[in-house]
């Protein structure tokens, strides 16, 4: 019928952490990331704990800069379909999945041993990246990217993937450490007192009868006490040099042009997605993201994507 | 004579000079060629409108009986003289009654190709044809490299598994009303899906037309019979089109699952932030893979490209063929 469809998209049915992983992407409520979840532990396989690993603890980063993963590619397709469609798409993971040659029909990926291979890769290990790449379809290629490379953290709370865990995990041998580890942040969990908030939404804009929100500013207070808009900005995945223009603009449009801000909580963490950003000057904060979305507000761990770009930046020194 | 020499751009689109007439012209004419019955391309209050039957039907359902002055039906592989220019229509794939349009003026071959879908297993339409021409004015809409369409019968998997998967929650599919609609339930008719199915008023409006045209969708019902069951059927389909918000009462207990057809969804970000928990990647245009296809099939030694990013094009004919591609506005600028 048709002389063109892509295996990829065959593979991305058949790979079962692509699926879950990419279900879990798209969720929007709890009932469904559980629905997903208890569908992929069903069987209650010793490899499931690398999945529950990454959703619980958080997954290896491998040493690779985004820069030279851009380099790599450009090796192997020419430059400006690399430029076209990341000025489009806005997001690294997702141009270089579709950009990456090749296609692979169904091709399995034993993610445990993947996994084990990415801690023990040191520096320079960029020749190693390629061949994994190689091997993968386009959906393989974003989830590893994303797990390996971005270091995404899928936003799954604990209570959620205790709640869909088989009967019988505990007494998985694979399993049981992380049961207890998930036992342990639960309890935590329920014990942390609340605190308030030291960020809020300044102004929305809804559409008329709309339930979400088209656009959106918060705000932090600054040395006089007042509420200075700003939009935190987290991560939609550029690349070094574009997180330091993007960091330069926030710094000139906030604490660079009025003044430092005292003091807010460093552990709240607001993660907005966004695919491309703008300049806007009729905006306070002088810029304006395309499709953002909140798509969370958490306490605690990864606030180092964000806050400490400087010590991010230190580690990946980049000339502007 | 190249095309350049007998085709202008002005306010109201592609003039053909030679023939006195627009080819889906934006803003009002006395006489239009009209591709499809999207609304971008066919517009009410011309004149006169050259068009297939089944787009002619289709812009008297969305239009009323008044969407033009005098109706001039064209089928497909037909041709019809309009001034000096010889016109014929040929199939574009895309949804019911689209055509592209070769125009032929002494012999020079301009093909307009209106939007267009290669590849066919659309049930709702001809399949697409390539239009032997000298040079082609494309659409572009999706004229990325990163843009890659699977099988939408692949896609049309995933839907029905998520309705088994989550059985007590009704899927909300988001599809443009005129095309997209008819063909997932074509679709899912030939997949043995038998349900009835639920549908916003402008696509049954649009089901009407396809259905006096022969196209079976079985049963589809109103939304808001939906919204008035006192016990719904829970694995219920619902079509609603993106632009049209669902009443909260459709919705109470906020289990419904939301899913959209659409090429943008290739793009998982884009699906992501319209929140989508199911983005099916099903699309009535060419992917970046058709479009060269497409281009090579009708010989053309230029090609014009718009509703779409010209510049991946013009990058790929550099590179790899001897092609020359414009951007439509810079034609007679070049």
């Amino acid at each position: 019928m048709h002389d063109s469809y892509h295996p990829d998209h065959r593979s991305r049915m058949k790979d079962p952490v692509v699926a879950l992983f990419e279900a879990l992407y798209f969720a929007n409520d709890d009932a469904i990331r559980r629905t997903h979840l208890r569908k992929y532990l069903e069987t209650l396989h010793p490899a499931h704990s690398v999945v529950l690993g990454w959703l619980l603890l958080g997954s290896p980063k491998v040493p690779v800069r985004t820069t030279r993963l851009k380099a790599m590619l450009c090796e192997r397709i020419s430059t400006w379909q690399l430029q076209h469609s990341q000025k489009f798409i806005g997001d690294l993971a997702e141009s270089i999945a579709a950009l990456w040659p090749g296609d692979s029909d169904g091709r399995e990926v034993d993610w445990e041993r993947l996994s084990q291979r990415m801690k023990s890769l040191e520096q320079h290990a960029e020749s190693q990246i390629a061949d994994v790449l190689d091997g993968m379809c386009e959906a393989q290629r974003w989830l590893f990217l994303q797990v390996f490379v971005k270091g995404n953290d899928w936003n799954i709370r604990p209570q959620v993937l205790l709640e869909s865990l088989p009967p019988g995990a505990e007494q998985n041998a694979a399993l049981e450490p992380l049961v207890r580890e998930l036992r342990v942040r639960v309890n935590a969990a329920k014990q942390s007192p609340r605190r308030s908030w030291s960020m809020v939404l300044m102004y929305g804009e809804k559409a008329r009868g709309g339930a979400g929100w088209l656009s959106w500013t918060l705000g932090l207070k600054d040395v006089q006490e007042r509420w200075l808009p700003i939009v935190k900005v987290a991560p939609a995945w550029v690349d070094e040099l574009e997180a330091v223009r993007l960091e330069d603009r926030m710094r000139d449009h906030t604490s660079g042009g009025r003044g430092p801000i005292v003091e807010f909580e460093k552990k709240l963490v607001v993660e907005v997605e966004f695919s491309a950003v703008k300049s806007a000057p009729r905006r306070k904060c002088g810029i304006a993201l395309e499709q953002e979305v909140m798509c969370g507000i958490r306490w605690g761990a990864a606030v180092e994507i964000v806050e400490d770009l400087d010590a991010f930046l230190r580690a990946n020194p980049v000339e502007k | 004579m190249h095309p350049r020499m007998w085709t202008c751009l002005d306010r109201s689109g592609l003039k053909v000079q030679p023939g006195g007439f627009y080819v889906d012209p934006a803003r009002v004419v006395s006489t239009a060629v009209v591709t499809h019955g999207h609304a971008d391309h066919a517009r009410a209050g011309h004149t006169t409108v050259v068009a297939t039957p089944e787009t002619h039907a289709l812009m008297r359902a969305r239009y009323g009986a008044k969407y033009c002055e005098r109706a001039v039906e064209l089928r497909l592989h037909e041709s019809l003289t309009l001034g000096e220019v010889e016109i014929t229509f040929y199939p574009a794939g895309h949804v019911m009654g689209s055509a592209q349009v070769q125009l032929n003026y002494r012999g020079s071959r301009l093909a307009v190709s209106g939007d267009y879908k290669r590849g066919g297993g659309d049930p709702t339409c001809a399949d697409y044809e390539p239009v032997p021409c000298d040079v082609f004015l494309t659409e572009a809409t999706f004229a990325y490299p990163l843009f890659r369409f699977p099988n939408p019968e692949w896609e049309l998997e995933r839907l029905l598994q998520s309705m088994l998967q989550f059985a007590d929650r009704a899927h909300l599919l988001e599809v443009y009303s005129l095309g997209k609609a008819q063909r997932l339930i074509a679709m899912l008719r030939a997949a043995g899906w038998q349900h009835p199915l639920y549908a916003h008023s402008s696509i049954l409006a649009i089901n009407e037309v396809y259905e006096n045209f022969g196209v079976d969708l079985g049963e589809v019902r109103p939304l808001a019979e939906f919204r008035q069951m006192e016990n719904r059927e829970r694995a219920a389909l619902l079509l609603n089109p993106p632009h049209v918000q669902l009443p909260l009462q459709a919705n109470p207990d906020g289990r419904m699952l939301y899913c959209s057809a659409s090429g943008w969804n290739a793009v998982r970000k884009h699906a992501r932030s319209r929140r989508v928990d199911l983005p099916l990647v099903v699309s009535d245009h060419c992917d970046w893979d058709e479009l060269r296809q497409s281009i090579h099939a009708t010989g053309a030694s230029e090609v014009w490209v718009t509703h779409g990013p010209a510049d991946s094009l013009r990058e790929w004919a550099k590179e790899s063929t001897d092609l020359r591609v414009l951007d439509l506005k810079e034609v007679w600028n070049a």
